[in-house]
C-alpha cells in the first residue's frame, strides 16, 4: 500500500469518452493515492486558458494531451503520455510490485503490453471512432468516409482484439484471467478504458466483442472492479442542465 | 547482468526495425539477425508468431534473460525492446539514463509519444499517400497533417534542448533510446510527405544522428534501405512504392480474415 502522508497529485484529464485519462485515474485509486482533477478544455485555441494548448498546459506537456499529472511529492514533476504514467506511479508508489513488474522480465512482457496498447488499440480505434462519428470528417470535407478508410480502420482494429483474445486465451490455459503472470497490472489497466471506448461508435454494434469472448471476459471482470467502477462514475459529465 | 548475452533479432529494413538494430550497434552487443521476409507474409507464421504473436516486427529473444537465465524471453514491441535493452545491458547509461532521474522519465514519455503518436500517425500518412491505391484526399490530409504537428512538437523540444539546455538531444546531454526511436521514423519522413526542410532542428538533429557512431551500422540491418538513395524524389519514390504496394495491400487482405 501505497505510504502515508502523500501530498493530492494533480491529474489533468477530462470526461469520457476520453479514454486515457481513466488510466491514471484507476491506478491512483488502487494504491489509495489522493488526487486533484483539473478538467482540460479539449481546444486547439491557443488563448484558451483552460484549453490544451494553451502555453500554460504545454508546458506541462508539450504534445498538448490529456492525461499529464503533476507530482507535488517529488518537486511538482510532470510526466505525460499515459503509458509513462502508469509507469511512473508504479515504480514511485507501488513498492510492493502489487501492479507492476518485480523482475526485469515481468516488467517487460508489461512493457510489450501497454507499448502494443498505446501504438495499437489506441491509435486505430481513435482512427475507427473518428471516421464513423459524422461530425469528424463530413463537416470538415463534406463527403462520406470511402469504404476504403473505414474498412481499413475496422479491419485492423479486429486484428488487434483477435491477438489480444488469442493471448488472452493463452493466459486462461495457464490459469490466469490476466494479461501478464497471475495478477492484474497496469497492462490491464491500460487496455480495460479503450475496449470501453467502442461502446461510445455511433454505429456501435452491442455484438461487437462476441467474437472476441476472452476479451468479453475479460473486459467484464476489469468492469466489476471497484475502482474502475468509481472512475466510470467519476468522470461522467454531469447531465446539462435545463 | 549478464556478461555474454545471447541475443536473436528479428528484423526487417523498416522504421521500426532499424531502432533496434541501432541501439544494438550503440551498446556494442553481439546479436544474431533474423531477417523476416515481408513480402512473403513471413511476419505472419506460426514460427514468428509464437515469438510475437502481434506477428509484427521487430521481436527480441534474450536466450539468457538475467532473472531466469534458462527460459528464453521474447519481447515484441520496438518500445518495450528498447525499455529492456536499456535496462539490462545498459549499466553505463551509454544510450540510457539512471533510472528514476528525471532524464530517465523524460526519455520514457518520448519513447512513447513516439510509439503512440508519430508512429501510427506516420505510417497511415506512408498508407494513403504511397499505398492506398485509391486517391483519397482527406485522409492524406489528415494524416501528413497530424504528422507535420507531430514533428512540430519534436521541433519546438529540440529548440528547449538546444536553448535551456546546450544539448543537440532529445533528452539530457547524450543520445538516447528517445533519440534512436524518434530516428528510425525521421529518416523516412519524406516518404510520408513530410519534407523536413520546414522542421530546420529536427533536420539538423536527424544529420547530427547519422553521425553517430554505430548509427550507420545499426540502421543497415538487415540490409541497407532502397529507398535511402531515392528519399524525397518524388518520381523514383512513387515507382518504389509500385513495387510494394501489392503485398501490403495483400497483408491488409488477409489481416481482414
Amino acid at each position: 500500500m501505497a505510504p502515508t502522508n502523500i501530498k493530492p497529485i494533480t491529474v489533468y484529464g477530462h470526461y469520457l469518452p476520453f479514454p486515457n485519462p481513466p488510466k491514471v485515474f484507476i491506478l491512483l485509486k488502487l494504491l489509495g493515492i489522493p488526487y486533484n482533477h483539473v478538467m482540460k478544455v479539449a481546444s486547439d485555441d491557443p488563448t484558451l486558458e483552460d484549453g490544451i494548448k494553451h502555453p500554460n498546459f504545454t508546458s506541462i506537456n508539450p504534445n498538448g494531451r490529456v492525461p499529464a499529472i503533476a507530482d507535488p511529492n517529488n518537486n511538482n514533476f510532470h510526466v505525460w503520455e499515459s503509458g509513462a504514467i502508469l509507469q511512473y506511479l508504479a515504480e514511485i508508489y507501488d513498492t510492493d510490485h502489487k501492479f507492476s513488474g518485480k523482475t526485469v522480465e515481468e516488467r517487460s512482457m508489461i512493457n510489450q503490453w501497454i507499448a502494443f496498447q498505446i501504438s495499437g488499440q489506441a491509435p486505430m480505434s481513435g482512427q475507427l471512432i473518428w471516421f464513423s462519428v459524422p461530425q469528424g470528417h463530413l463537416l470538415k470535407y463534406g463527403e462520406k468516409t470511402p469504404d476504403h478508410v473505414l474498412l481499413r480502420f475496422r479491419n485492423e482494429v479486429r486484428r488487434i482484439y483477435s491477438v489480444f483474445n488469442a493471448h488472452l486465451e493463452q493466459q486462461k490455459a495457464k490459469g490466469s484471467d490476466w494479461i501478464v503472470g497471475d495478477r492484474m497490472t497496469i497492462a490491464d489497466i491500460a487496455w480495460a478504458p479503450w475496449t470501453r471506448t467502442m461502446i461510445y461508435m455511433p454505429t456501435y454494434d452491442p455484438t461487437f466483442y462476441d467474437e472476441f469472448p476472452a476479451v468479453k471476459a475479460w473486459f467484464a471482470k476489469m468492469e466489476a472492479i471497484p475502482a474502475v467502477q468509481e472512475t466510470i462514475a467519476e468522470l461522467t459529465a454531469p447531465a446539462p442542465k435545463n | 547482468m549478464s556478461n555474454t548475452p545471447e541475443l536473436t533479432l528479428y528484423t526487417g529494413q523498416t522504421p521500426n526495425g532499424i531502432k533496434i538494430s541501432i541501439a544494438l550497434s550503440l551498446l556494442s552487443l553481439p546479436y544474431k539477425t533474423v531477417p523476416i521476409s515481408l513480402s512473403t507474409h513471413e511476419q505472419k507464421s506460426p514460427w514468428f508468431t509464437s515469438i510475437n504473436p502481434n506477428g509484427r516486427i521487430p521481436a527480441l529473444t534474450d536466450h539468457s534473460p538475467p532473472s531466469s537465465p534458462k527460459t528464453p524471453l521474447h519481447i515484441m514491441e520496438s518500445g518495450a525492446i528498447l525499455l529492456y535493452l536499456s535496462e539490462t545491458y545498459d549499466p553505463n547509461h551509454k544510450i540510457s539514463f539512471p533510472k528514476g532521474s528525471t532524464e530517465y522519465w523524460e526519455t520514457i514519455q518520448w519513447v512513447f509519444w513516439q510509439n503512440a503518436g508519430l508512429g501510427p500517425m506516420q505510417g497511415q500518412s506512408n498508407h494513403f499517400i504511397r499505398y492506398a491505391g485509391e486517391d483519397i484526399k482527406y485522409a492524406k490530409e489528415r494524416y501528413v497533417n497530424e504528422t507535420r504537428r507531430l514533428y512540430s512538437i519534436l521541433e519546438k523540444r529540440l529548440e528547449v534542448q538546444e536553448v535551456e539546455g546546450g544539448s543537440g538531444w532529445v533528452v539530457g546531454d547524450h543520445v538516447s533510446i528517445a533519440d534512436i526511436t524518434i530516428f528510425g521514423w525521421a529518416v523516412f519522413a519524406e516518404w510520408a510527405g513530410v519534407d523536413l526542410k520546414e522542421f530546420e532542428r529536427v533536420r539538423r538533429w536527424r544529420e547530427r544522428m547519422e553521425g553517430v557512431e554505430g548509427v550507420e551500422e545499426g540502421r543497415n540491418v538487415p540490409e541497407p534501405s532502397g529507398l535511402r538513395a531515392i528519399m524525397g524524389d518524388e518520381r523514383k519514390m512513387e515507382e518504389f512504392a509500385e513495387g510494394s504496394k501489392k503485398w501490403i495491400l495483400e497483408g491488409m487482405k488477409r489481416d481482414a480474415k
